[in-house]
């Protein structure tokens, strides 16, 4: 590699780096508490609905009609937006708005047993997790903020992978893992800073790109319902949308749809007109029964108004392969094991950050030519002057 | 002044042999544990612990003065 190549290089590394670091810190600090957030919900008061024994509110229960009317009175009026199932407890939840399209700051979520049609409460967004999970996902800042951190993302990648570049040099007369302390901090710090980033590198990548995958989720869902669904339900073309007051028994259509899939699980139910269904359907999403298909959701449609089942398809690729980047970002697959992992990993990360950090603040000199000598020379320039 | 300890130079396909293959078993762990439960996600799980492994060894390690000849093979400068 010439110097100048190692240049350029060193000039991706250092500026994808410097833009993204202080936001990646953030993203690597509330994703922290985050990895554990059904332990540290189990403990706090609205996560005793977990401990509840009974069958799956996916499996069985009450019918869903008397739930739904019942989040409708607690609601105090209102239309229902989305129902939501355990699949391995009797929770069940009902997404309540003022409208068939509400804004998401204008719904309301309820929590039921279906076992026993007991209320569980309101679920309010107000807890310490909530708010880290929104600064995580968006900075409350709605779309642009996820585009803008899906866009720090690509900037972490691209830092990883010039990083890796520059690992060859540096490294070509070091045997891998060399981390000298005698010879200056600096040389220390870049020892480590080149090991960690090393050790790290599959799982940030990984992490890194799923973060990015869903940073597009919202405009992937728009994409999915102004195209493969519409196509699924043109029957309906130029319609008006169904009143809710025309709304079918849910029962009648979850038995339509079970019938046309026996043996799936529900996951959730998307009413008409909201963001995951058409505005005549009940657009109920079935997972697949294998740990893989697990993650993938398959919806099927039906007809709200007359519980006849219009269509069942799988969802495109892209909007497949955002469910799956779903688990690999959080790493909630697998059990309890994978979780310390992610810890584990995320306080790697957040050193690498730290270590890049200090080495461009501590920089005894300001060249970039300064930088690649450094590289060049598989350590800090005052150390072998 | 101590010369640094230090290799000839190395062929780039041994430079980059651990962290290609900390990458590799770190993905192959992602994926085992994504499509699978049981066996596969002990698997996973010992195939991710890997690189905190590594690292957490060349830090018990660091500071240590390195060896002149780990390489045995000759390269050409």
């Amino acid at each position: 590699m010439t110097r100048r190549t190692i240049k350029s290089w060193f000039l991706i590394h250092k500026w994808s780096s410097l833009v993204c670091t202080l936001f990646l810190l953030m993203l690597c600090l509330t994703g922290l508490p985050l990895i554990f957030h059904e332990e540290i919900e189990a403990v706090s008061e609205h996560g005793a609905s977990s401990k509840l024994e009974g069958p799956a509110s996916a499996a069985e229960g009450l019918p869903l009609d008397s739930i739904i009317s019942k989040a409708l009175r607690d609601a105090g009026g209102g239309v229902p937006l989305f129902v939501g199932f355990s699949q391995d407890n009797p929770v069940i939840t009902v997404t309540t708005g003022p409208v068939p399209d509400a804004a998401e700051t204008d719904m309301r979520l309820f929590s039921y047993n279906r076992s026993t049609g007991e209320s569980i409460g309101e679920v309010r967004d107000e807890g310490v997790m909530d708010f880290l999970l929104q600064l995580h996902t968006d900075m409350f800042l709605g779309l642009p903020g996820m585009l803008f951190l899906g866009a720090m993302g690509v900037l972490f990648v691209l830092a990883i992978l010039s990083g890796l570049v520059l690992y060859a040099p540096f490294m070509r007369r070091l045997p891998f893992g060399a981390w000298r302390t005698e010879k200056s901090v600096r040389t220390a710090r870049l020892d480590e800073h080149n090991l960690l980033g090393a050790v790290t590198l599959g799982w940030t990548l990984v992490v890194g790109l799923t973060g990015v995958i869903n940073a597009f989720a919202d405009p992937l869902t728009d994409n999915w319902r102004n195209g493969a669904l519409r196509e699924m339900v043109s029957a309906y073309e130029g319609e008006a949308p169904l009143p809710p007051t025309r709304y079918g028994s849910v029962d009648r259509a979850m038995a339509a749809a079970r019938a046309a899939q026996p043996g799936l699980s529900p996951q959730f139910i998307g009413f008409p007109g909201g963001a995951w269904s058409s505005a005549h359907h009940y657009a109920i999403f079935f997972q697949g029964s294998t740990p893989l298909t697990s993650h993938v959701l398959t919806p099927a449609l039906v007809d709200a108004e007359t519980g006849k089942l219009t269509d069942m398809a799988d969802m495109p690729a892209v909007n497949q392969a955002l469910m799956l980047s779903k688990p690999l970002h959080f790493g909630d697959y697998g059990g309890l094991g994978l979780k310390p992992i992610w810890a584990a990993m995320t306080l790697l990360t957040i050193r690498v950050l730290w270590t890049g950090l200090l080495l461009w603040l501590r920089r005894n000199s300001a060249t970039a030519d300064a930088r690649v000598e450094e590289i060049l020379r598989g350590a800090a320039l005052e150390a072998s002057a | 002044m101590r010369r640094p300890a230090r290799l000839p130079p190395q062929r780039l396909r041994r430079v980059f042999a651990a962290p290609l293959i900390l990458m590799a078993t770190s993905l192959t762990g992602l994926i085992l544990g994504l499509t699978g439960d049981g066996w596969r996600d002990l698997l996973a799980i010992t195939l991710l612990i890997l690189p905190i492994a590594v690292f957490t060894e060349m830090w018990r390690r660091r500071g240590q003065v390195l060896p002149e000849t780990t390489s045995k093979k000759k390269v050409h400068p």
